[in-house]
């Protein structure tokens, strides 16, 4: 067995009578490509959020390599190694490309200012080792040739691409991708199955939430499927396409229920 | 996104205009430390009601007119009072605040009944205190302020023990022409009532007298930095430089004077009475001349005896003319009490209006027909870190 | 031409006073979208205790350290107890709570010091050069050289750290920049602190000059704002010049137009930047900024 990196337990979340996350239990693999399915409305972005110490759950735990993180803030999970990115783009549109990259990179550096000030050779070394680092990611995206543009003047499948470059900057150990097909041309589509299987071959876990059923058929090694807060299924692709449950939520299951 | 910073923007001009109105007006004062032993009614006993600032930042001045009026007022009751009667002082913190001097003083009059008002630190306070004291004809004392137009209203019952601005000035003019090598003079003045008042009375009575006032530069009140005023004054190389305004400004004008290289004389008004421009402005402050009401000098016994007396109740010698015109402002109600033999408000006046030369601790005075006294004032040198009295008149 | 010198001198003096305390308003403007009107008030801190440090017997130099490090200290003080508390509310309520923090401080400073001035002796007092006619006192260069040392040091520390590039991305986006693994709540602790302390040291270097007395701060305050809003809200570079800009056309309205105006002059180059260029003179395009 593998080992599990992120493991949430029985987790919710209530807004209000609501509740958008029922008890819901999630393990996240090491080197596994998980798919999260469900209805619009089913809590597939609140569920990514609270992995992500976006939103506190209102019961339940997270736990990463073992420790408990419920409580932890977004740039703490950053920390920790959960990456992400957004259905709706989340970037600093205001910079360029590469400046975007470089934020996400200082994580891991360890810089004062009297480096700077005395341009120490750490300092160069440093800048050059994150440099490198994001122009590799960029390369790896396609999107080399874009460092030095603004945020600004991309196109939405340009910006979706220096989103998963920047959350891989922070070095994660799983990335969570919130739809990040959407609005993308079959060709794009295929570019983008590959790009997460080489994401997947460098050893990061991948959590995909995805409308695109052909895509996350084909990526996920296993799939959740979430309706209405609740979790109604938990198995690889073939199974998933067999059951009961699932069938009935994605058939207008809703009215019967 | 970007909206929303303009509008930050558009507040932000709001609460500069708002942050600059606030500055210009006294910043708030703390509690009110005015003792408040109401009237008990009793018609054994003369009320004199004292207003003046007693916390916040004059409260320094205020404390010692309170302190020059409990001195009055303790010796006067010693000796058994006048006419039979004990003097009972009413004391109320105003915090320099124009409505506030108003109100205590409105409390004053129509509810503890005062026999005699005295007041204020400022001009401004003073000038709509008098308006309500007026009404009732109660006989009103104005021992600091000096605004010219305080003995100008016409009222009856308002008596100023101390020279106003404009006598100020003249005699100053008349000193520094008669006795002073300096002929060509800059000025750099408050800009407000007070300093430009000054100014204008100084200037006009220089060039009558044959000076020149070669420029008058103005900087605002709580202002810091004067290198621009004195670079314009410097350029016009005159033989002296007159403040217009108080030592708070007035202590930094000479340092960066000081700064700028200027050796040049000073002048000044009774804003820079005291031991304040000493501490201040330091050697910068040497050699300065101005004019000054009251300095705690020796060899005068008169003198002598009210700041031993001082000292005694109080611990401190008193500094400039506050607590001295104070307690010559009670003596000299006392006085007209005793002269009119009863309280009567009008019959006091009139007694008050035919003082002549009574022999306060300031010195002479005799009433004018509008309430000014005819004094005089001194002159003080600062030398070696030291006020000297260079001129005192007769 | 020695008088057109001397106000020249004068104005960029003035203006490198004016950048250090700018530097500070725009910094925290910028991270926390608070327009801080107790800025100012951190000068009258650093002032008093440089006051209070070299009465005690404490060298000058070191009690302008101990200025920066008690601003600092009370800056920390003032943010858990004033902002924090309303991190999740909007900016006009902070804006508030910093003038309620201003008049705080001041009525404090008021009752424990009293009103009066004091003054502050430094070993440069009273010493001027003397460059052929042209005079400056000792005390204004070493105004100068800080500042121009604290605000080159605070540029490099945004351009080329860390800390600078977690500041740049939380004043860009405090809720993305989370995403970014950037710790924006404790960088907003930090830069207020840094932006306060900063202007305690402005007030501990400018307390010989300028004596030290509570409200010291207000006009200090309102010259900031004008500095930041010329040079662009939030905008490092533009707080730094806007600085110049103000103190030379203070300087040169006082020598050239009128002293009684020279307020008036300064606040009328506001107003026409806002109207023709709300978003600063020195913003290029929208957003440049830190």
């Amino acid at each position: 067995m593998s080992k599990i990196l992120v493991k949430a337990e029985q987790v919710s979340v209530k807004f209000g009578g609501l509740w958008a996350v029922k008890k819901v239990d999630v393990d996240v693999k090491a080197g596994e490509i998980l798919g999260i399915i469900g209805p619009n409305g089913a809590g597939k972005s609140t569920l990514l959020n609270v992995l992500t110490g976006l939103q506190r759950p209102s019961a339940g735990q997270i736990q990463i390599d073992n420790g408990y993180v419920s409580k932890k803030d977004a740039w703490q999970m950053v920390k920790m190694g959960i990456g992400r990115s957004f259905q709706t783009i989340r970037l600093l549109n205001e910079l360029t490309v590469i400046e975007n990259l470089l934020i996400g990179g200082h994580l891991y550096t360890k810089r004062g200012l009297l480096d700077v000030l005395g341009r120490t050779v750490r300092w160069r070394k440093t800048e050059q080792q994150i440099t490198n680092k994001a122009m590799e990611l960029l390369q790896l995206l396609g999107i080399g040739h874009k460092a030095q543009e603004e945020i600004s003047a991309l196109s939405l499948e340009e910006r979706r691409r220096v989103e998963i470059a920047r959350a891989l900057m922070t070095r994660p150990k799983v990335l969570l991708l919130d739809e990040p097909g959407a609005g993308f041309s079959p060709q794009e589509s295929d570019q983008l199955c590959e790009l997460i299987l080489s994401i997947r071959n460098r050893g990061i876990s991948v959590v995909l939430v995805e409308h695109n059923m052909k895509v996350i058929m084909s990526l996920a090694d296993r799939i959740i499927v979430l309706d209405h807060g609740q979790k109604i299924a938990d198995g690889t692709p073939k199974e998933i396409s067999e059951d009961e449950l699932v069938i009935r939520a994605y058939l207008g299951g809703e009215d019967h229920a | 996104m970007n909206k929303w910073r303009l509008k930050t923007v558009g507040m932000c001009g709001t609460a500069i205009l708002v942050l600059s109105l606030l500055n210009a007006c006294a910043p708030p004062k703390g509690a009110d430390q005015a003792s408040s032993s109401k009237s008990s009614g009793s018609k054994e006993e003369i009320k004199i009601g004292f207003v003046s600032q007693l916390s916040g930042g004059g409260a320094l001045y205020g404390k010692q007119m309170e302190n020059g009026a409990k001195l009055a007022v303790d010796e006067i009751n010693k000796k058994g009072g006048i006419l039979g009667k004990k003097i009972k002082l009413i004391i109320q913190d105003d915090q320099a605040n124009p409505s506030e001097s108003v109100k205590v003083t409105q409390r004053l009059v129509t509810e503890d009944r005062i026999n005699a008002w005295i007041g204020t630190l400022k001009s401004s306070d003073t000038l709509t205190d008098i308006g309500i004291t007026s009404k009732q004809d109660i006989p009103s004392f104005v021992p600091v302020a000096v605004a010219n137009s305080i003995t100008e209203s016409d009222y009856t019952n308002v008596y100023r023990n101390v020279a106003n601005n404009s006598m100020q000035a003249k005699m100053f003019v008349d000193y520094i022409l008669k006795k002073q090598p300096h002929k060509k003079l800059a000025i750099i003045a408050e800009n407000t009532d007070y300093g430009r008042g000054l100014s204008e009375d100084f200037k006009s009575f220089f060039e009558k007298g044959g000076g020149e006032i070669v420029n008058v530069e103005y900087y605002n009140v709580g202002q810091k930095e004067f290198n621009d005023q004195l670079t314009k004054i410097k350029g016009e190389k005159p033989d002296g430089i007159v403040i217009s305004g108080l030592v708070a400004e007035g202590a930094l004008v000479l340092k960066q004077a000081q700064d700028l290289g200027m050796k040049t004389q000073w002048y000044s008004f009774g804003g820079f009475s005291g031991a304040a421009p000493i501490k201040l402005a330091g050697k910068a402050a040497d050699g300065m001349i101005h004019t000054e009401y009251f300095t705690p000098i020796k060899g005068d016994k008169k003198i002598e005896t009210f700041v031993n007396a001082y000292k005694t109740k109080f611990g401190d010698k008193p500094d400039a003319y506050y607590s001295a015109a104070t307690y010559d402002a009670v003596n000299l109600y006392a006085e007209g009490v005793k002269k009119a033999k009863t309280l009567d408000n009008k019959k006091v006046n009139d007694a008050l209006h035919s003082i002549s030369n009574y022999q306060g601790v300031m010195g002479s005075i005799s009433f004018q027909e509008d309430g000014q006294a005819t004094t005089k004032v001194w002159m003080a040198q600062i030398k070696d870190g030291a006020q000297t009295v260079i001129f005192r008149p007769e | 031409m020695v008088e057109f010198a001397q106000t020249l001198v004068n104005g960029l003096v003035l203006g490198a006073l004016y950048s250090l305390v700018a530097l500070g308003l725009t910094l925290i403007y910028g991270v926390m979208g608070l327009a801080n009107f107790a800025q100012g008030e951190f000068a009258m801190i650093g002032g008093f205790s440089a006051f209070f440090l070299v009465q005690e017997g404490v060298s000058y130099p070191l009690a302008v350290v101990i200025g920066f490090a008690v601003a600092g200290i009370i800056g920390l003080l003032v943010h858990l107890l004033a902002f924090y508390p309303l991190r999740q509310s909007n900016h006009i309520n902070m804006m508030l709570s910093s003038l309620g923090v201003s008049l705080f401080l001041v009525n404090l400073a008021q009752y424990l010091f009293s009103p009066n001035p004091q003054v502050v002796k430094s070993p440069l007092s009273g010493e001027s050069f003397n460059l052929g006619g042209i005079f400056i006192s000792q005390q204004r260069v070493l105004i100068v050289v800080i500042s121009f040392i604290l605000c080159l040091a605070t540029f490099l520390l945004l351009k080329h750290t860390k800390f600078g590039r977690s500041v740049q991305a939380a004043s860009l986006d405090p809720d993305t920049a989370t995403l970014y693994g950037v710790p924006t709540k404790r960088i907003s602790f930090m830069t207020f602190i840094l932006g306060v302390a900063l202007t305690g040291i402005a007030g501990a270097l400018l307390a010989p000059v300028y004596n030290v007395y509570p409200t010291m701060g207000i006009s200090l305050t309102l010259k900031a704002f004008v500095v930041v809003v010329l040079g662009g809200m939030g905008n490092v570079s533009g707080a730094i010049a806007g600085g110049v800009i103000v103190g030379l056309i203070e300087s040169f309205a006082g020598g050239y137009i009128s002293t009684g105006f020279q307020d008036a002059i300064v606040f009328t180059v506001l107003f026409v930047v806002l109207i023709l260029k709300p978003q600063g003179i020195l913003t290029k395009v929208q957003g440049e900024k830190v």
